[in-house]
């Protein structure tokens, strides 16, 4: 932060007043004269008059000319040649052609393994969204789920097997591995053969590997998870003896109290967590939930919390025993344990509001049965028995679902496992290891010298998408196919089973990972043929699921309806023993005090555990809550800056034991003081020109033993390093206050909230306080026909980010890179503003998705020079690419600072030209303009999705509706916070939105009478603070 | 010795040029040179899987 802020703080104003950064709280200046500046600084710098314009006259440019011509006319022979159209023979029926196809399939992307429905046109994959009809996700995915078809359009995906000669690694053929590896593993009879895989969630996968192990004997598996729920699994088995821990109903938990858990940001079962935690977060039903959160770090969970605590993790143990002790002695709840744990002396020893206390332990008491806590993955198994125990206490065994549970089909294998494997190759037991698509020797931690003993295996062999870590070390390196080119199956849950199926051939000399097995178990290189893993998957069906149904259809009806829809769901039966083992309450080292600093890792929002790094878009979509793009990062505390000595940007090294790692700092209010918290899958090496060398790699952090659990570790050293590393944080960009005005974000209505107990006493308090009448110099224009708007419900909008990559997917958004976002020019259509009110150390948060309002009287319009931007008679504001000549002056005269300029021809920019590649271009929706240099762009509403639903309708001989369409935005949005239609229906779903008692515009004093309507967000506080 | 310095006409430049880059655009139009001048690496083709089912086939109903 510059010193040179102004003396004026608001920070004693007892309105509320929104900020979104430190810069902006205490009025630094830089950021003051930014904001009257529509551009950054240096947007013309790239060009000099001076210097870059050519001395070259005309005549000899002319003569020049000429003799280019001749050499361009060889080298244009390709130019937008794209091939021969050749025309169907015998057309497929269900093929039109113009026409989308959609396939049901799973995303693989994380362990969740959600149903999808991936959108095709003339045979390639253009979109993904959540397959409706799947009882889990029920039509929606994440951000990583909708990205991940880039994955597949890749241009760094290994095309060809590889062989390693002197470290260089040049392409062979599927024979020459084939029967190399086969004699490899056949004559592997007293040596171990090691696989080593990511945890497994398919049937016939796993079919596939017992039969393997039988075909060679001495195979043994290792499965991982860089984040895995093994501490829970394990504190529940123990608590109750067997099974997994189980679903809860968020539905119907009036009150949670969440201990480092980010529940609703990054856990495996996040899709289902926010559709059932937003349902009671209804403004109409009238149904809210109240969300505490006790955590270390500010969390996407935390931002969305009513109340909010800041609790180091080793203190959770206490805090947990503390709510018992409490609670008990109250006679709220039974326990013949005593812990002797003071709560309000816990209170006091960390400074913590003891009005939020009495809060949740009133809430607790009157909630019983109907009330949650729920312990992060992160934290230690006591924490999670105690959790248990308070859970059962209090009867909110009620919320834990008994009909369905979740499956763990091969499990987690213990960190011991690996310790053993590493063991065995120093001791020459280990004939071969194959990796089944993961990254060890990235994801596991340096002390258990993985990486080293690898070295020493001669046959390592790596089946991978991309080049990695791992492959490094490989003697062969075989490409897979991506999801949407294979066959798979799925079970994640009791009772549903979801199916893959390929929407697309491999797109290079890639084969499934199944069908190389099956080729090695075959023992034959011949054995393989394309089908191979699709039959044996068939197979498996016919013989051990297709007869758990009524036999009704016939095998191949079945079969063909279970891919058509993607799953299939049967009853099973659940054991569910909720029997509570007391012998399991034994606590150790209760009260922890730790004056020196705790590490927290966690899992990255838009990365996973690292296998989305070379993914353009994640990289580039803001973090929820720091909203840094390209980079990870240490957040930290202002106090623990200020202890330290470091400012935003500054190095810091954090030192555990022997292992180091040197990581920027970055400033986050309502962090924890002493508390580092860093995410991990960032450093990548060898990983793909984006990924490679963004961010830190924290897995350097990792100890095979923890003294609290493998994520989170005390008395870790913190010190200041030299140098500063810039983080490119977007939380700045497209100010839309005045500058040196105060709490203008309140008064212009920007961010508008009320509380639940305001609106259940007055439902139209909004309207009473913010209702605002305005005349026009303009005659107003009547939309007779549809009219197009939005809203956005605030109450729901956790601020996930989800819609704005699914924008960029729709849209063909492209990827800027660090650089040019360091200048405010990423080109989101759609962004996520992330503002704090109250103070650094304990803000709340407020987010608010911004985008163009597709205004009635748009300022915009009024101002292009060249007529290249209009407004439709169904009240959409347009966009004419080819007549814009980029004056820029829309954007200048846009109060929301929703326009996008393209100061570059950003897919040739972007590094050297990666996204011009033939494969990468591919992916581009065909429906929607790819814009170049110069020109201006901005929301459009999904215009194409709206002209293909007015052609349709013309089809059918009746008018568009508003339920006709949704935008890409809408559909990803998994609270369905984001509706849209025909604001002149009074029929429609949307029509209530539109006119809703909580509804108000942004920036409504303009009187541009924006299309946007955002339902104002309701904070569920207690009365008396009400 | 005098050296004979050869100037070129500009006109006549440009012409030949002209006509050698038009000549060889035409060139490059016949398959044959086409096929010869074309990268195969960048060659890509989009094949769907015939046995996968998507939801626009008639027939196929819920189980």
């Amino acid at each position: 932060m510059s010193e040179n802020f102004d003396n004026k703080s608001s920070i004693n104003n007892p309105d509320p007043n929104y900020w979104r950064s430190f810069k902006e709280l205490y009025n630094d200046r830089d950021l003051l004269e930014k904001k009257f500046n529509e551009f950054e600084n240096g947007v013309t710098d790239d060009f000099d008059p001076n210097t870059n314009l050519s001395g070259l006259s005309r005549r000899k440019f002319l003569a020049l000319l000429g003799a280019s011509a001749a050499f361009a006319g060889v080298a244009c022979s390709d130019y937008r040649d794209k091939g021969e159209i050749v025309a169907y023979n015998i057309k497929p029926e269900e093929v039109t052609i113009g026409k989308p196809n959609y396939y049901a399939s799973t995303c693989t992307g994380c362990n969740s393994n959600c149903g999808i429905l991936i959108k095709t046109r003339e045979g390639r994959p253009i979109k993904v969204d959540g397959n409706p009809e799947h009882p889990i996700n029920q039509g929606k995915i994440c951000a990583k789920g909708q990205a991940n078809i880039l994955n597949l359009y890749n241009p760094e995906r290994i095309k060809s097997p590889l062989r390693k000669n002197y470290n260089i690694f040049s392409e062979t053929n599927w024979q020459y591995v084939d029967d190399n590896i086969i004699n490899v593993l056949s004559n592997a009879t007293d040596k171990e053969i090691a696989i080593i895989s990511n945890k497994i969630n398919s049937p016939t996968t796993l079919k596939l590997l017992d039969e393997f192990k039988t075909v060679y004997p001495t195979s043994k598996f290792y499965f991982y998870e860089l984040f895995n729920d093994s501490v829970r699994n394990s504190a529940w088995n123990k608590c109750y003896g067997e099974g997994t821990f189980p679903l809860i109903k968020w539905d119907e938990a009036e009150v949670i109290l969440a201990l480092e858990s980010d529940f609703l940001g990054v856990d495996e079962n996040r899709i289902e967590n926010v559709r059932l935690f937003t349902q009671m977060r209804d403004v109409d039903a009238k149904k809210f939930n109240r969300l505490y959160v006790a955590e270390a770090g500010l969390s996407l969970t935390g931002m969305n919390a009513d109340y909010r605590l800041k609790i180091r993790p080793e203190n959770q143990l206490e805090f947990v025993l503390g709510l018992l002790t409490e609670l008990n002695k109250k006679g709220v709840i039974k326990s013949s344990f005593n812990f002797n744990v003071n709560l309000f002396e816990f209170v006091k020893k960390f400074n913590l509001d003891e009005k939020r206390i009495k809060y949740l332990l009133e809430d607790l008491s009157e909630k019983k049965g109907k009330s949650i806590i729920y312990a992060g993955e992160s934290l230690s198994e006591e924490v999670h028995i105690a959790v248990n125990l308070l859970n059962e206490l209090l009867g909110n065994t009620n919320l834990y679902r008994k009909d369905i549970r979740k499956e763990n089909l091969s499990g987690i294998s213990d960190i011991t496992e690996f310790e053993g494997l590493v063991e065995k190759i120093k001791n020459n037991k280990v004939a071969a290891i194959i990796h089944l698509n993961c990254n060890p020797v990235y994801h596991l931690p340096e002390d258990i010298g993985y990486k080293e003993a690898i070295t020493k295996v001669e046959d390592v062999f790596t089946l991978s998408e991309t080049m990695n870590e791992t492959c490094q070390f490989s003697k062969y390196v075989l490409p897979i196919n991506h999801n949407f080119e294979s066959w798979g199956d799925y079970k994640v849950r009791t009772g549903t089973i979801s199916l893959s199926q390929p929407v697309i051939m491999p797109i290079y000399n890639t084969r499934q990972l199944e069908a190389i097995l099956l080729t090695w178990l075959k023992k034959s290189s011949q054995a393989y043929s394309d089908n191979i893993y699709h039959d044996y998957l068939k197979l498996n069906w016919q013989d051990n699921i297709y007869p758990k149904f009524s036999q009704s259809l016939n095998f191949d009806k079945f079969w063909y309806s279970a891919l058509h829809n993607g799953f299939i769901t049967f009853q099973e039966d659940v054991k569910s023993n909720f029997a509570f083992k007391n012998d399991s309450i034994k606590f150790d080292n209760v009260s922890v005090s730790n004056n020196s600093f705790t590490l927290l890792l966690k899992e990255s929002y838009s990365l996973g555990d690292g296998r989305f790094a070379n993914n353009g878009w994640l990289q580039e979509l803001p973090h929820p809550v720091s909203k840094i793009t390209w980079d990870n990062y240490a957040a930290v505390s202002l106090n623990t800056a200020k202890q330290l000595g470091v400012k935003e940007n500054d190095l810091i090294e954090v030192s555990i034991e022997n292992r180091k790692l040197r990581i920027p700092v970055f400033i986050q209010p309502g962090n924890a003081d002493n508390t580092i918290v860093i995410e991990l899958g960032y450093g990548r090496e060898n990983s793909g020109v984006i990924a490679t060398g963004v961010g830190f790699n924290a897995n350097k952090l990792l100890s095979k033993k923890s003294n609290y659990s493998p994520w989170i570790y005390t008395n870790v050293k913190v010190v200041k390093a030299p140098g500063k590393y810039i983080l490119a944080s977007t939380q700045e960009h497209h100010n839309f206050d005045i500058p040196r005005e105060q709490d203008l974000h309140f008064k212009r209505d920007i961010v508008v909230e009320g509380t639940v107990t305001q609106y259940l006493s007055n439902p139209n308090f909004l309207k009473d306080e913010h209702h605002k009448e305005h005349e026009s110099v303009y005659k107003p224009f009547e939309y007779t026909e549809v009219k197009w708007g939005m809203s956005i419900d605030l109450n729901k909008c956790l601020g996930c980010g989800d819609c704005v990559v699914a924008c960029n997917v729709e849209n063909n958004v492209p990827v800027v890179g660090k650089d040019q976002v360091l200048k405010s020019r990423e080109m989101q259509w759609l962004r996520i503003d992330r503002y704090y009110s109250g103070s650094p150390d304990d803000p709340k948060v407020s987010t608010q998705p911004m985008l163009c309002q597709h205004c009635d009287l748009a300022p915009c319009e009024n101002v292009c020079p060249v007529v290249a931007t209009t407004h439709s008679p169904d009240g959409l504001n347009q966009m004419t690419y080819n007549r814009c000549v980029g004056t820029r002056y829309c954007s200048n005269n846009c109060p929301y600072k929703v326009r996008r300029f393209n100061f570059y021809n950003f897919r040739d920019h972007f590094r050297n030209g990666y996204q011009e590649n033939p494969v990468f271009a591919l992916l581009n929706n065909p429906e929607v303009t790819v814009r170049s240099r110069g020109v201006m762009e901005k929301c459009t509403f999904c215009i194409q999705r709206i002209s293909e639903a007015r052609s349709e309708a013309i089809r059918e001989g009746r008018k568009v509706r508003g339920s006709d369409v949704k935008t890409a935005c809408q559909e990803a949005c998994p609270t369905n916070a984001i509706k849209f239609g025909d604001i002149n229906n009074p029929n429609e779903e949307f029509y209530h939105y539109r006119n809703h008692q909580l509804g108000y515009y942004s920036l409504a004093e303009l009187n541009i009478k924006p299309n946007v309507t955002y339902i104002a967000k309701l904070r569920n506080i207690r009365t008396e603070e009400s | 010795m005098e050296q004979k310095k050869s100037k070129i006409n500009r006109l006549k430049f440009l012409n030949y040029s002209l006509i050698t880059g038009f000549s060889l655009f035409i060139i490059n139009k016949i398959p044959f040179v086409r096929n010869i001048s074309s990268s195969q690496e960048n060659k890509i083709t989009i094949k769907f899987n015939p046995l996968s089912i998507p939801r626009e086939k008639s027939g196929v109903k819920n189980v």
